[in-house]
């Protein structure tokens, strides 16, 4: 009877729940569906498709038709149709920049020998002529007539913008300071953007009209419909300025070179690409971003063909780029219908899961006890949030960072990127790494050795001497020097091998050695070495009184018993001690290791790595890395000793866990 | 039989006192260099140290005393921010029954895993990120931060030896829970809570390479930093330092951590000789 009534109440919510299940799966279903078929554009905004293989892209032009031509880095000119190959024409000489003719009749290229080679729009040869120099950039103008940068050498200011015709006579050219990244003309005026920085425009009688700074030297330079000057630089800007050389518009739009601006035909909308392979669109009348999309293979080296619905370049790893122009152009307000999707999505799901753990009674029994099992808890659960904000803040997360960062290129000069694992092969590859790996093996070894045995003897000596309170102020004794505090321990060993006034050198002069003396540290051959000595006789204060915390506890009826049995301290050393006290050596051994491993601040201290790398540790390279700012290369550093660090102490966990051992 | 004992004895008794000589010899040069002229150590190496320079002393003194207050305020403030949160957290898991108790514990000691070469790089980015470089707050903030997982698990260790009787009664005469760590646990674990302050004191104060990367003003100079490169000029004798007062200044900086071992040493070597760190 009982069972009935309490019965009735939970029948009826496991009704309701059932309900609220079915409703909200119903709900996210019609959303769905609703979303998919009709707030969803069809297909990706930014689309990709391989056209050429194993060759890099320098440049890509349109041509009339459907047609484009791309210069690759192997000095061939490759001709689309449609997107198939039509012509692969392998051309002898060093091809340097590409253009074509405003009516598309004309490719011309420059080549880095001083020549500037046209040809017609089948790609047969139709002329080449002589210019003073290295072609930089070039373009063909309305008459025919080709705008030249061009210059010789890297240190000499023989820099020339120069105008030639059909023939290859040439019409004027002007010496400018600086190499030349990109030339455009308009009617007879020319505009350049040379490394220096800047953007000039000269008359069609060479005079210099205005000039204007960007942020960094300009790599391209287009005119738009409306004749105005669009720019990119190699910090990532683009400036629109009028042909009266005022900028209407500038943008910063991300860290890399912009190697292609180009405005789309129909609706004065501005394409840029990096070389980071982000794309953006810009509105063309106040440069905002209306659209940007990043991860393309490649950067965008050309826009060869462009329609009212999609845009398309040519990327520098051989890749058609499609943009859906409408896809970008509702970029953002797709992005807010996604977010509100999602947000209901979210909230939908959960109702139905809620509704589903009350449906199955078990389920619901669970939940509800779990729900006061932390409510509950709440006391302990406040008690503990101040220690695990701190250790979630400085232990967690830099953690999770140091993992991060050494896949990435983190550091004061570039943009952060992720870059696999181009750290570590960085790191193999590092001459400074490998003679710090040594360094530390070396180290690891020795100090093995100090801190393993010589503590260990004296333990053993004060253990067994045989009155007690010269044992206890032996004991104490061996511990005073450790008050020294640890870097004024080595700063006085510092002092003691300076060559100067170090007591070694004063010690081999007072014993008629002075030809031993020695510039002890700054000395390639004995800077390690010296360094490994410091601290003699190492009678590390931690590890003796862990030995003798292990003698201590040993029980002494063992030690009675092998006195009777006439041992001698040798062998009850070997017998007794030893084996007993092997927790105890065990600790100080990986204590050595972590030490060795980790410990650089000594030998900064003593030589911050010198002379040369002769004192180099790979724990020292990785702060020096992080003090200069490279970070994400430090950061791999850490992870490689990290990796050391903790496979030497997972094996000796599991190693202290084999049953039979101590 | 008792010949060969006296023997080996005196033998063991020789050694010993040669090796104490020879780990004394760098505290030996310190403090008789410390109160020589600098002068003389230059051009006379081995001249006893009579009559004693004491201005050597003034001098180091009135060079590093700042730096020292400096470090002993970060070193004092950050050791009571570890004992203080990590004792509220110890608490908390040697004496409540919570859920995920055990999850929340290993999540704890799992940082022991974790070694310190993979976070002073991110740590370092960090704290320029939360903008606490280069000032000793932020030093202090990330040593109570570092200091915790240490603490908590040796303070949990030494809770859960404490009878549970004891906290029950308090309980039942209407003791909260931080009233029984105040006056209860606490007071118990004055042993633990020593070392567990000498460790981070020695740890803090003996710090060079965090406070490298931290602090970059003069101003704000640990002792660590002012005495690694501590090189006050030599007035008798031009483009040398003054080897006097840089070990006077040596000597001055051993004075915290011998006070430190005079006061604890007892506990510091009961805790390492009872075997209660062997593993």
């Amino acid at each position: 009877m009982a069972t009935t009534v309490k019965d009735q109440p939970i029948r009826s919510t496991l009704l309701t729940s059932r309900w609220v299940l079915f409703g909200a799966l119903a709900l996210l279903v019609s959303l769905n569906a609703t979303y998919f078929l009709l707030l969803r554009p069809p297909g990706n905004t930014v689309e990709s498709k391989p056209a050429l293989r194993d060759t890099r892209v320098l440049q890509a032009v349109a041509l009339p038709s459907q047609r484009c031509v791309v210069l690759t880095s192997a000095n061939h000119l490759v001709m689309f149709s449609t997107g198939n190959v039509l012509n692969d024409k392998a051309v002898p000489d060093s091809l340097s920049a590409l253009t074509v003719s405003p009516d598309g009749q004309r490719i011309a290229a420059g080549t880095t020998d001083n020549q500037v080679i046209i040809w017609d729009d089948q790609l047969n040869e139709v002329t080449r002529y002589k210019v003073g120099g290295r072609v930089t950039d070039l373009r063909i103008d309305d008459g025919g007539q080709a705008a030249v940068a061009y210059g010789i050498g890297q240190y000499t200011g023989r820099f020339f913008v120069g105008r030639f015709d059909l023939s290859g006579k040439q019409l004027f050219k002007k010496q400018v300071g600086a190499d030349v990244n990109a030339i455009e003309v308009d009617g007879q005026n020319i505009y350049y953007a040379p490394v220096n920085g800047k953007l000039l425009a000269l008359a069609p009688d060479g005079k210099r009209r205005w000039e204007i700074p960007l942020n960094a030297a300009g790599l391209v330079i287009r005119k738009t419909a409306a004749g105005n000057l669009l720019t990119g630089d190699e910090r990532g800007s683009v400036f629109l300025v009028n042909p009266e050389g005022r900028v209407l518009w500038s943008r910063r739009l991300s860290e890399y070179n912009i190697r292609m601006v180009a405005e789309t035909s129909s609706d004065g909308h501005i394409v840029v690409g990096d070389d980071d392979g982000k794309l953006f669109v810009l509105n063309g009348a106040d440069g905002m971003t209306v659209f940007q999309s990043a991860g393309n293979p490649g950067s965008a080296r050309g826009l060869v063909s462009a329609d009212a619905s999609s845009l398309t370049m040519f990327t520098s790893e051989g890749h058609w780029l499609t943009l859906n122009l409408a896809g970008a152009l509702g970029a953002q307000r797709q992005g807010t219908v996604d977010t509100i999707m999602l947000g209901i999505e979210l909230l939908l799901g959960v109702t139905a899961l809620s509704a589903l753990v009350a449906t199955v009674p078990h389920w619901r029994a669970t939940a509800v006890h779990t729900g006061r099992r932390l409510r509950d808890s709440r006391k302990a659960y406040l008690m503990l949030l101040p220690a695990f904000s701190l250790i979630i803040i400085f232990n967690y997360i830099p953690t999770a960072m140091g993992l991060y960062y050494s896949f990435t290129n983190f550091n004061l000069a570039e943009p952060l990127k992720f870059v696999g694992f181009n750290n570590f092969v960085k790191l193999s590859r590092d001459d400074f790494f490998w003679a710090g790996i040594g360094n530390m093996i070396l180290i690891l070894i020795t100090s093995v050795a100090k801190e393993l045995i010589v503590p260990l003897i004296v333990a053993e000596l004060v253990f067994w001497l045989r009155n007690a309170r010269l044992k206890y102020w032996t004991r104490t004794a061996f511990i005073v020097p450790s008050i020294v505090p640890g870097l004024v321990g080595i700063m006085l060993w510092k002092t003691i091998y300076n060559a100067h006034s170090g007591l070694l050198n004063q010690l081999l002069q007072t014993a008629g050695l002075g030809y031993l003396q020695h510039a002890w540290l700054g000395d390639e051959k004995t800077a390690l070495w010296a360094i490994i000595f410091a601290g003699f006789p190492w009678i590390g204060t931690f590890a003796f009184l862990i030995y003798m915390g292990g003698l201590l506890n040993i029980n002494r009826e063992l030690f009675d018993s092998a006195a009777i049995d006439g041992t001698n301290p040798w062998s009850r050393f070997w017998n007794i001690d030893m084996p007993l006290i092997r927790p105890q050596l065990r600790l100080i051994l990986f204590f050595a290791f972590l030490g060795s491993v980790q410990g650089y601040a000594g030998v900064w201290i003593f030589t911050q790595g010198g002379p040369g790398s002769a004192t180099y540790v790979p724990g020292l390279q990785m702060f020096l890395q992080t003090a200069r700012g490279e970070y994400g290369y430090a950061a791999s550093i850490g992870l490689v000793l990290a990796m050391v660090v903790l496979a030497v102490t997972v094996a000796r966990f599991r190693f202290n866990q084999t049953p039979g051992e101590a | 039989m008792a010949r060969r004992y006296f023997w080996s004895n005196t033998i063991s008794i020789l050694i010993l006192a040669v090796l104490l000589l020879l780990s004394f010899v760098p505290v030996f040069m310190m403090l008789s260099m410390s109160i020589k002229d600098s002068l003389m150590i230059e051009l006379d190496f081995w001249s006893p140290p009579i009559p004693p320079v004491w201005s050597n002393y003034s001098r180091a003194l009135s060079d590093l005393v700042f730096p020292a207050i400096r470090t002993l305020s970060v070193a004092i403030v950050s050791i009571i921010g570890i004992t203080a949160i990590s004792c509220i957290a110890a608490y908390t898991f040697a004496r409540l029954q919570f859920f995920g108790k055990e999850f929340l514990f290993y999540l704890v000691i799992f940082i022991f895993l974790v070694p310190g070469v993979l976070t002073l790089t991110p740590s370092f980015v960090l704290a320029t990120q939360l903008n606490l470089r280069d000032s000793l707050s932020g030093l202090v903030i990330f040593y109570i931060g570092g200091g915790q997982v240490f603490a908590i698990f040796l303070l949990r260790a030494f809770f859960q030896s404490q009878p549970e009787e004891m906290f029950e009664a308090a309980r039942i005469d209407g003791a909260g829970e931080l009233r029984a760590l105040w006056s209860i646990a606490i007071p118990l674990a004055r042993p633990i809570l020593i070392t567990i302050g000498i460790m981070n004191f020695l740890g803090i104060y003996n710090d060079l390479i965090w406070p490298l990367l931290m602090l970059n003003s003069r101003d704000l100079q640990t002792l660590t930093l002012a005495l690694q490169n501590y090189s006050p000029a030599n007035e008798k004798m031009p483009g040398r330092p003054d080897l006097g007062a840089i070990m006077a200044g040596y000597a001055f900086s051993s004075v915290p951590t011998l006070i430190v071992f005079a006061f604890g040493m007892k506990y510091y070597i009961e805790g390492l000789t009872s075997g209660a760190i062997k593993q």
